[in-house]
C-alpha cells in the first residue's frame, strides 16, 4: 500500500478528475471518523455518488449488550423493614450500579466510534446526542438514558419527523426537560419551549403565548421505570390556540405543526451543515437543503446525501473548516494510529477530559462545538492525551505525575472527604490513566510512514495521513530535523533510535494545530 | 463564529514575528509589569437563572408567601437585613460579609423586552448588549482590550473552567482558560517540545482556524508555568471549603498574591435551574456559594489584598414568582446581583421590583439596566470609561466606598 506515500490533497484519480483522494478522505473524515490510507483508496475506487451511497448503507445494527445486568432492586418487603442505615445502603449501592452501566455503555460506544465496522451510524448517533439532548447528570436513570442513546444510533438514518415525536415521550428527555412533572393544574414550560427553540423551528418563530399553550398540550406524560405512560387525568384537553391554529390540540398534534413549518426544516438542516460541512455555507444552499429535506418527509438519508454530494461539501475551502471535537479527537486518533483501543473507561473519560462528556452534554443546548472546544488549557490536554496514545504505559508513567500533581491540589481542597463532582470525575480520569500502565500500544511507527527511506518522506506521510491540510514547509523541516537531526545518511527505519523518533514525531504531528482540525 | 479577525495579532502573526521572540515567550513566559492600579474583577456567573426572590427575600409581603406556596421562606428561617428582606438560610457566609460592611445586593437587575431562554439572555449578559452575540464580542473582552490596549500579556483575562463563556470572546486579548492548575502544563520531552514550539511558531499563519489554534497553543506555553507556580507556591490565609466554587476562588487568590498579571477573572457556578426540587438544591447551592465566597474574602482580607478586589455575581434572568407544581420555579424576568469586596460599601441599591406589579408572564419587572452593574466595575472601579466598553452610557451604582 504505497499510498502512504502520495500527498492526498494533490492527487487527482485519473478516472474521475472531479473526485479526489483528498475528497475521499474528507469525505470520511466527515460521514464517520476518519481513516487509514487503505480505507481512503477503497472508498475512492466506487467514485463519488457510490462512495457515498455505500457510507449511507447502514451495518447491521449492533445494540448495546451490558455484560453485567442491573442489580436487582431490594424487594418490596425487603425495602419496608429496612432500617434508614439499610436504606441508605441501597440507594448507595443503587447509585453505584448506575454510573458504573453509565461508563461501561459510554466505553462501548466510543469502541464502536473508534474501532466498529460503521461509524456513519455512530457520527450520526453523535449528531443526535447533541441536539436532541439529555443528560444524565438530570435523568439519573441509566436504563432511560441509555434507551436514548440507542434509539438515536438504531433509527438516527430514518426520519426526523418520527425522531422527533419519539422523543417528546422518550422516558430520559420527560425526565431531563421536566415534562414528566407537567400536568394540567400546574404546566410546566422546559419541554414546551426547548421544544421550539432547540428541537424544530428555533427561536424568531413563535411567542410566549405559543410556548404556553404548547406546554398545555404536551401535559400528561410521565416515566416510570424506564417507560412513559400517558395519565389522562394530567392531560389539559381543553382548547389551545398554537401558532394560529386552535383546537383541543396534544402533543403530537403540536409537534405535526411544527413540522408544518418552513422555519423546522430549515433549522434542522442548518443544524446538519454546521455539523457535517462547517461554517460559512451560504443561506441558499441551506434553503436547498431544506426544501429537499422537507420534500423527503424529513428523511435524514435523504437530507445527508445531499449534503455529501454537495459543491459546499466538496469546497476545497471545506477541507479542515471544522474542529475535531474531544469523542472525535480520541475516536479518529485510534482509528488512524490503527490501535486497539486502550482498556476501557480511557476513551470515554479522556474525552470528558478533553472538554465532552459522552451522555453529560453542558446543557439542553449541546455541545457549543467550534472553536470552544479550544482554550489555553484543552489544547495541551490533547497533546497529553495523545501522548499516552501513542507511547502506552510509557506515557501514562509520564503522565502519572502530572495526574498526581493534580489529586495532590484537590485533596489539599477537601480535606473533609466531602469529594465535590468535578474531583470525582478528575479523580476517575486519574485512575483510568493508571490502569493503562500496563498498555502496551503496539503502536507501528514504520507502518505508519510507509516504510519511507528517507526523513522528507517519512514526515511527508505522517502528514498525509494526520492532517487533514497541508502542513507549512517550515512545520515540516522541523520535524524531519527532529527524526534525523544527523542527516539522512543516518536515517534508517531498521534501527532502534530512529524509530523512537518517528514514534516521537507521530505524537508531535497530532500535536499540531492542524491535526485539531477536521 | 463570526468574531471578527483581530487586526493587531493578524498583523504581528503574518508579518513581524520573529521566531526568536514567541520562543523567547514560549520559554520564560515573561509576563510584563502590570500597568494598573492592581484592582482586579472577579466575574462570578450564577449559570441557569438564580431565584433571586428566594435569596433576598421580601418576606415583610404578602404577596411573596402567597406566590412562592410551600418555596415560601418565613422571617424565622431568614438572615433578616432589615425589616422587609432577609438572606436565604444558607447564606451565613454572605451574610457575614454583608455585615462586615463589604457586600452590595442589587435588586431589580435586568433589561427591557426579558428573554427566558437561558441560551439568549445569557448572550446579552456576556455581550454587554441587548442585541447579545450579534455584536461580535464579549463585554469582559471589550474590557480587557480597552484597559490594555497596548499591552501583549495572555494573562489579563483568566476563565476557570472547562469552557470560556461568550463574555471573554471575540476581543484582541483572549482568555487564559484551565480548569485544574496542577493539569495545565504540556507533558514532554525537553527536546520534543523545542520542536513543537519552534514547528508552531516559525511560520507565517493567515487561515483562520489555524491563527487561532496556533495562538492557544503559544498563550499556553506562556502562561501554563506563571499559573502553576503561583498556585503551587501558595499557602492561603483562610480555610476553604471543599466545593468547585471553592477551588476556583482559591485558585484567583493565588494568581492575585503571586503576583499574576490578571485583571478580569471569569467563574461559573452552575445549576440554579431550579424547575423541580428547588428547595433542596437552593440550600446546597448556595450554602456552597455563600462558604466560598466567605473563605476567600477573609483570605484576601488577612492577606490584605481584599481592597484590590471586586466580585461581581450575576445570573442570566431571576425566576417567577409563583412557584409551579414539581416544587420549583420557571424561568422569570429580573433577577438580583452582587458586589462584594473591601471597596464596596454595603447595601440594597437598584431598586426592588413591585410584587403586585408583574409583567404578562407574572415575573418581576426591571428597575435596573444590568450594565449599570458593569458601569459600576468598568469605571468607578477600574477606572475605564464605560461608553468605550459598552457602546453607550450607563450611571454606575453608588455602592463602591
Amino acid at each position: 500500500m504505497g499510498l502512504a506515500h502520495v500527498a492526498l490533497w494533490t492527487l487527482a484519480c485519473t478516472a474521475d478528475p472531479d473526485w479526489t483522494l483528498a475528497e475521499a478522505r474528507h469525505l470520511l473524515d466527515r460521514a464517520g471518523f476518519g481513516a487509514t490510507p487503505q480505507e481512503i483508496a477503497r472508498i475512492h475506487a466506487l467514485g463519488r455518488e457510490a462512495a457515498v451511497d455505500a457510507l449511507l448503507d447502514p451495518g447491521s445494527f449492533v445494540a448495546f449488550d451490558d455484560p453485567s445486568p442491573p442489580a436487582d432492586d431490594p424487594s418490596f418487603l425487603e425495602r419496608a423493614f429496612a432500617t434508614e442505615e439499610e436504606r441508605r445502603a441501597f440507594r448507595r449501592e443503587r447509585a453505584r450500579d448506575e454510573r458504573l452501566r453509565i461508563e461501561r455503555y459510554r466505553d462501548f460506544w466510543m469502541r464502536e466510534m473508534a474501532q466498529g465496522d460503521d461509524p456513519v451510524r455512530e457520527k450520526l448517533a453523535l449528531f443526535w446526542h447533541g441536539f436532541f439532548t439529555s443528560s444524565q447528570r438530570d435523568v439519573r436513570d441509566a436504563d432511560a438514558m441509555i434507551g436514548q442513546i440507542e434509539r438515536f444510533r438504531e433509527h438516527g438514518m430514518t426520519s426526523y419527523a418520527d425522531l422527533l415525536h419519539a422523543i417528546a415521550t422518550d422516558p430520559a428527555m420527560l425526565k431531563y426537560l421536566n415534562n414528566d412533572k407537567n400536568r394540567k393544574q400546574h404546566p410546566n414550560e422546559n419541554f414546551a419551549r426547548e421544544v421550539l427553540e432547540l428541537f424544530s423551528m428555533g427561536p424568531g418563530h413563535y411567542t410566549e403565548a405559543d410556548i404556553k399553550e404548547a406546554a398545555r398540550a404536551f401535559t400528561g406524560w410521565v416515566a416510570k421505570d424506564g417507560e412513559a405512560t400517558f395519565v389522562k387525568a394530567r392531560h389539559d384537553r381543553a382548547e389551545k390556540t398554537f401558532l394560529g391554529k386552535t383546537g383541543k390540540f396534544d402533543g403530537a398534534d403540536v409537534l405535526d405543526i411544527v413540522l408544518d413549518q418552513d422555519a423546522t426544516a430549515r433549522f434542522v438542516a442548518a443544524k446538519f451543515v454546521e455539523f457535517y460541512v462547517g461554517p460559512g455555507v451560504d443561506t441558499a444552499s441551506i434553503e436547498t437543503f431544506a426544501r429537499t429535506f422537507r420534500a423527503a418527509r424529513y428523511d435524514v438519508r435523504t437530507l445527508l446525501r445531499a449534503i455529501f454530494l454537495s459543491d459546499a461539501f466538496s469546497a476545497p475551502s471545506a477541507q479542515g473548516a471544522l474542529f475535531k471535537s474531544p469523542v472525535e479527537f480520541m475516536a479518529s486518533t485510534v482509528r488512524r494510529l490503527e490501535l486497539d483501543p486502550p482498556p476501557p473507561p480511557f476513551l470515554a473519560l479522556a474525552a470528558e477530559h478533553l472538554g465532552q462528556s459522552l451522555l453529560f452534554p453542558p446543557n439542553v443546548k449541546g455541545w457549543e462545538g467550534g472553536e470552544t472546544w479550544f482554550n489555553t488549557a484543552s489544547i495541551l490536554n490533547r497533546a497529553n492525551v495523545a501522548r499516552i496514545l501513542v507511547h502506552g504505559s510509557v506515557g501514562v508513567r509520564e503522565a502519572e505525575a502530572m495526574v498526581d500533581d493534580a489529586m495532590r491540589v484537590a485533596q489539599d481542597d477537601a480535606e473533609d472527604g466531602a469529594a465535590n463532582e468535578a474531583k470525582r470525575r478528575n479523580d476517575a480520569f486519574a485512575r483510568a490513566v493508571k490502569r493503562l500502565r500496563r498498555w502496551d500500544s503496539k503502536l507501528d511507527p514504520v507502518a505508519l510512514c510507509g516504510s519511507a527511506r528517507t526523513s522528507n518522506a517519512a514526515i511527508r506521510a505522517l502528514c498525509d495521513r494526520f492532517l487533514p491540510v497541508a502542513p507549512y514547509a517550515s512545520t515540516v523541516a522541523e520535524l524531519q530535523w527532529f527524526i534525523a537531526p544527523h542527516g539522512d545518511d543516518a536515517f534508517d527505519l531498521n534501527d532502534e533510535e530512529t524509530r523512537d523518533r518517528v514514534r516521537d514525531a507521530v505524537h508531535l504531528v497530532l500535536c499540531l494545530p492542524e491535526y485539531q482540525l477536521n | 463564529m463570526d468574531a471578527p479577525i483581530d487586526r493587531r495579532r493578524f498583523l504581528q502573526t503574518t508579518a513581524a514575528v520573529t521566531a526568536s521572540a514567541v520562543c523567547a515567550r514560549a520559554a520564560f513566559g515573561h509576563a510584563p509589569p502590570r500597568p494598573d492600579s492592581g484592582r482586579v474583577l472577579v466575574m462570578l456567573e450564577l449559570a441557569g437563572g438564580n431565584d433571586g426572590l428566594n435569596v433576598l427575600v421580601p418576606y415583610a409581603h404578602d404577596a411573596y408567601a402567597e406566590a412562592r406556596g410551600s418555596l415560601a421562606l418565613t422571617s424565622q428561617e431568614l438572615l433578616r437585613i432589615d425589616d422587609e428582606v432577609g438572606l436565604h438560610p444558607a447564606l451565613t457566609g454572605l451574610k457575614a460579609i454583608h455585615d462586615a460592611g463589604a457586600l452590595a445586593w442589587v435588586e431589580g437587575v435586568g433589561y427591557p423586552e426579558p428573554i427566558r431562554s437561558h441560551f439568549l439572555s445569557m448572550d446579552v449578559w456576556h455581550a454587554g448588549r441587548l442585541d447579545g452575540r450579534r455584536g461580535g464580542s464579549g463585554w469582559l473582552a471589550r474590557l480587557v482590550d480597552h484597559l490594555a490596549a497596548d499591552v501583549d500579556d495572555p494573562n489579563l483575562l483568566v476563565a476557570l473552567g472547562a469552557r470560556v463563556p461568550f463574555s471573554c470572546d471575540g476581543g484582541e486579548h483572549r482568555a487564559v482558560a484551565f480548569a485544574k492548575p496542577a493539569d495545565y502544563r504540556l507533558v514532554a520531552a525537553g527536546d520534543e517540545t523545542k520542536t513543537l514550539d519552534s514547528a508552531v511558531s516559525s511560520t507565517q499563519v493567515s487561515e483562520r482556524a489555524r491563527a487561532f489554534l496556533r495562538r492557544a497553543y503559544l498563550d499556553a506555553r506562556a502562561s501554563s508555568d506563571v499559573v502553576r507556580k503561583a498556585v503551587a507556591d501558595y499557602v492561603p490565609s483562610a480555610k476553604y471549603p471543599s466545593s468547585a466554587l471553592a477551588s476556583d476562588l482559591r485558585t484567583v487568590a493565588a494568581l492575585i498574591a503571586g503576583g499574576v498579571s490578571t485583571r478580569v477573572f471569569s467563574l461559573q457556578l452552575g445549576g440554579f435551574d431550579t424547575h423541580n426540587g428547588q428547595r433542596a438544591r437552593q440550600q446546597r447551592l448556595l450554602a456552597e456559594l455563600g462558604d466560598a465566597l466567605h473563605a476567600f474574602h477573609s483570605d484576601l482580607e488577612a492577606a490584605r489584598l481584599a481592597d484590590r478586589v471586586l466580585v461581581v455575581g450575576y445570573s442570566e434572568f431571576g425566576r417567577r414568582v409563583a412557584a409551579n407544581a414539581s416544587g420549583g420555579t420557571d424561568h422569570g424576568a429580573a433577577g438580583l446581583a452582587f458586589l462584594l469586596g473591601g471597596g464596596v460599601k454595603s447595601g440594597l441599591y437598584g431598586a426592588r421590583p413591585a410584587l403586585d406589579r408583574l409583567d404578562d408572564n407574572g415575573d418581576l419587572k426591571f428597575t435596573t439596566d444590568f450594565r449599570r452593574v458593569y458601569a459600576t466595575a468598568i469605571g468607578p472601579w477600574l477606572g475605564g470609561d464605560a461608553r468605550v466598553v459598552l457602546g453607550e452610557a450607563h450611571e454606575p451604582l453608588r455602592c463602591l466606598a
